[in-house]
């Protein structure tokens, strides 16, 4: 606790504002499900991360602590700086949030409900008026402002979703899946508005399933698997990362782990992963002529080989060689 | 906690409660729901008024029996309205996900909850007043405004006492149960049928049963103290009996109101 007091003056010294910091974040379910193991992260003001993970890493759950719609089992969690426990109501007026995919009541119209909603936030009258006005153009809804939601199309639901978001005008921007069940034009629109949003140096903290969308519009990654974080990463290393380069190989039978070995041996080669039954990723170091090189010793060890793809890395491939990283440890 | 921060907390909450009171009676009054109650509550007492009207059929001798005839229907109202007004309440926020808009905005959820019942109360309170009100209309226009007799006023004051009952009973069972559609119906059969099933067996086995509110709903029409008429019994009470009622019924609110407070606080969402 000592260090972590020091650790924080040091930082506060530098200027450096955490707007949530995580510690030894732990929840279990009353059914003994444990969705956090002692998660432990930092996320500073004015940046954009992306929370990612397969179904039931922790992410959801995460969410609804920070958010203070659950209570973590052990741990703390600041918001601002300050420790959230007790201070909920205070330190939550400085974040919007869109949590999963909300309902609506679909017998108000938008206006009637981010009215409610600012009121909530104790804006008064004519910040609220301009605000809907602002914030329904910024989501193109303008023209619905005072129609009954009930018979919005679920991308329009969701531009509301971010409108209620950012109707009064938070430091802290938290979004859910914010394009899960969408159209991909929806998507397109969502998307567009969250980096209008991240342009302007609002802390946004996302979780997607979507890990193209995520690297559009982040520039820091935190991975999180069965409850606790294994990597975190910023753009840039994720970006030289998905500049090596990987071959993908198809046999039409299965091939023995044996020679599967020799294969890993090849000159050039640095690892060789399974990705189907049949099928591996080669990642290898080199230019055209070590392809040329590994291609032709894949044919003389005479396997069965029926594709043989050369290529970069993409976020996916990452994403997966991470969780088979961690699923082997 | 400071004096002045007491105040500041307390006059955070009585800011939230307004806001909650409007926007749930914004959600009620745009909801179809009041209005079948209310439209529920004109009809019945139109139908006893028109009906011998028009058929010829005629009507009771005296308005003592005619508010005896629509007075039987009292309970079906109360037990009707709460249901539609209260019965889905909370676990429809749940179900719809419309708790994940209202909770994570920075307020407290006790707020959230007493805007909901409160609102529910009023506008059961207000469908009731309907009835009786469209009840005494009708004994003006066939007896005379003189005939509308004193007891209306006791009789709905009670009723509305023993619908805040029922309300909470529905609002306990909307925060219990998951699903709308199955609070909904028990608070209808439960007040209806169940309750008073209990209420019987107990009696039969010689168990006291008066700290069973449904004991009480006959005092509604009791309050008359009319002799036995064309179209329902009407007993009269002791003034112990009623005080009894009021206690019970009272409790009875309370008990559940609170019970579903502590059930929606403690719920995870």
């Amino acid at each position: 606790m000592f260090q972590k007091n020091v650790l924080r003056d040091y930082e506060l010294a530098l200027f450096v504002s955490y707007v949530i910091e995580t510690v030894e974040l732990s929840k279990t379910y009353s059914g003994g499900v444990q969705a956090l193991k002692g998660l432990n992260m930092k996320i500073k003001a004015g940046e954009s991360v992306g929370f990612l993970g397969p179904n039931g890493a922790g992410k959801t759950t995460t969410i609804q602590i920070l958010l203070n719609l659950i209570h973590p089992t052990s741990g703390e969690v600041y918001l601002f700086e300050e420790p959230m426990k007790g201070r909920a109501r205070e330190l939550l007026s400085r974040v919007g949030a869109l949590v999963g995919e909300p309902g609506y009541y679909n017998n108000l119209t938008p206006n009637d409900l981010l009215e409610y909603i600012c009121q909530s936030y104790r804006m008064d009258k004519r910040t609220t008026t301009l605000r809907i006005k602002e914030v329904l153009e910024e989501v193109r809804l303008s023209d619905v402002r005072f129609k009954k939601i009930g018979t919005f199309s679920t991308g329009m639901k969701r531009r509301l979703g971010i409108a209620q978001v950012l109707v009064h005008d938070p430091e802290l921007i938290i979004l859910d899946e914010p394009t899960l069940g969408l159209d991909p034009k929806g998507i397109r629109e969502i998307r567009d508005i969250i980096k209008g949003i991240n342009k302007e140096g609002k802390t946004i903290f996302l979780t997607s399933h979507n890990l193209t969308e995520a690297y559009e519009i982040n520039q820091r990654f935190i991975f999180l698997d069965k409850g606790k974080l294994i990597s975190d990463e910023s753009i840039e290393k994720i970006e030289s990362i998905l500049g090596e380069s990987i071959i993908e190989v198809e046999f039409y039978k299965d091939v023995s782990p044996d020679k599967i070995d020799l294969v890993r041996r090849i000159s050039g080669v640095v690892d060789v992963k399974k990705d189907t039954n049949h099928s591996f990723i080669l990642e290898y170091s080199g230019d055209k002529k070590t392809v040329h090189a590994i291609l032709k010793e894949i044919v003389n060890l005479n396997l069965p080989i029926i594709t043989f793809n050369p290529r970069h890395m993409t976020l996916e491939d990452y994403y997966l060689r991470l969780y088979s990283q961690n699923e082997g440890n | 906690m400071e004096q002045g921060s007491l105040l500041v907390e307390w006059k955070k909450d009585a800011y939230e409660l307004w806001i909650n009171l409007k926007f749930e009676f914004l959600k009620i009054r745009r909801s179809s729901k009041l209005l079948l109650a209310i439209g529920l509550a004109a009809v019945l007492p139109l139908l006893f008024y028109f009906i011998p009207l028009l058929s010829g059929g005629g009507f009771p001798d005296n308005a003592g029996d005619f508010i005896s005839q629509n007075m039987n229907f009292v309970s079906l109202i109360i037990v009707f309205t709460a249901m539609l007004l209260a019965g889905d309440i909370i676990n429809k926020e749940h179900s719809n996900k419309t708790a994940l808009i209202l909770y994570p905005l920075p307020q407290r959820r006790t707020n959230i909850l007493i805007s909901k019942y409160v609102v529910s109360l009023f506008s059961s309170w207000f469908a009731l007043f309907i009835y009786y009100l469209f009840t005494a209309v009708s004994v003006a226009l066939q007896y005379g405004f003189s005939e509308i007799p004193e007891e209306m006023i006791k009789s709905y004051l009670f009723a509305a006492l023993y619908l805040s009952a029922v309300l909470s009973v529905a609002y306990f069972l909307s925060a219990w149960l998951k699903s709308p559609g199955a609070s909904m119906t028990l608070t209808f059969f439960g007040v209806m049928i169940f309750l008073p099933i209990t209420v019987r067996l107990l009696d039969i086995i010689g168990i006291d049963s008066s700290w069973i509110f449904t004991n009480y709903s006959t005092i509604i029409t009791s309050i008359f103290r009319f002799p036995s008429g064309q179209f329902g019994v009407a007993t009269a009470i002791t003034e112990d009996e009623f005080y009894k009622a009021i206690k019970v019924v009272t409790t009875s609110a309370i008990i559940f109101f609170l019970a579903a407070f502590g059930l929606e606080l403690n719920k995870e969402a």
